[in-house]
């Protein structure tokens, strides 16, 4: 499979996706940071957070997103869709995005005040927009 | 219930740790592997992210849990959580890379307690291809550390290579408890 590197998304989507993830963050202010990054850990858009965090950030959503695949072929549940961490001061989303190939990962992180399923929601339709702009641009 | 033992296979993106766990599993591996974006680093297609995971039956009923750990760096908090009551690590260098020696000393230094307990055992892979640096080399290089711990040249894809290679392994740490 050819997978694009970090670097060739970053350019030829870079921005319209930095553009939905801060519409993301804008229009659900309990959302306090929102990333893609390439499903081998390397960061393609982002909003929030410094650039140190980001990269391990993007390096830790790929291993738990290699994870939570293989738990789900080892557990025959179909196919993978997100993973979600709860915690005291908040929550994380990961998702894969439509028609990436599995290979563009979203990451999303709120405050306990969002509802889970505000989260769950903007996150999903996010995903969708971002999954949008890969086919629009295949698509020219 | 049997005996486990954490057994950890380490080393940089394509040394073959993968290969090394499947090439003796005796049950389907577990296997974390992403497509390798970065071809300007790393030529191999697809790269561990998060974890291998494989066993090997012991004739004492004992049971080897293999853990492989992701090689590439950014992936560094992985092997801190990997080597977790881990007994021994297996380190695999590729000959082939343009410092074998650094990089031998990056898994010597991150794996620091297991190395300094002696509960490790050193494969190096592709010699016959690129020959240097000798194993004379490597011996070189862990005395400089005030280390000694076994080095072979080994190809993981062979399963006897990397029995040999456990076996080694299990013989050091039966003689660092006696």
């Amino acid at each position: 499979m050819n997978v694009p590197s970090s670097e060739a998304v970053r350019q030829s989507h870079g921005k319209r996706m930095q553009d939905a993830l801060k519409e993301l963050v804008s229009r659900n202010p309990g959302i306090l940071a929102a990333q893609v990054c390439t499903s081998d850990g390397f960061e393609v858009a982002s909003v929030q957070r410094d650039e140190e965090s980001h990269r391990r950030l993007a390096a830790m959503v790929s291993s738990l997103h290699a994870l939570g695949t293989a738990m789900v072929h080892e557990t025959e549940l179909g196919r993978y869709l997100n993973l979600i961490i709860e915690a005291t001061e908040g929550k994380c989303l990961m998702m894969a995005i439509p028609r990436s190939s599995e290979s563009l990962l979203l990451t999303a992180v709120a405050s306990p005040t969002l509802l889970f399923g505000r989260f769950h929601q903007s996150c999903k339709a996010t995903c969708e927009s971002l999954g949008n702009c890969l086919l629009e641009t295949e698509a020219v | 219930m049997p005996e486990e033992h954490k057994i950890l296979f380490t080393g940089t993106m394509g040394a073959g740790k993968t290969t090394a766990i499947s090439a003796v599993s005796a049950v389907r591996m577990v296997k974390t592997e992403a497509v390798n974006t970065d071809r300007s680093l790393f030529a191999k297609a697809t790269t561990t992210v998060g974890l291998d995971y494989g066993e090997v039956s012991l004739d004492d009923g004992s049971v080897l849990r293999l853990y492989g750990t992701p090689g590439q760096r950014r992936f560094e908090f992985m092997w801190r959580i990997i080597a977790r009551g881990a007994l021994g690590v297996i380190i695999l260098v590729d000959n082939s890379r343009p410092d074998p020696i650094a990089d031998v000393g990056i898994y010597l230094e991150s794996f620091r307690t297991l190395v300094e307990a002696g509960a490790a055992v050193i494969g190096v892979g592709r010699t016959e291809t690129h020959p240097s640096p000798t194993t004379e080399d490597y011996y070189a290089c862990l005395a400089g550390r005030n280390l000694m711990l076994p080095v072979f040249e080994v190809d993981v894809r062979r399963g006897d290579d990397v029995l040999m290679l456990l076996d080694v392994l299990f013989g050091v740490l039966e003689a660092a408890d006696a």
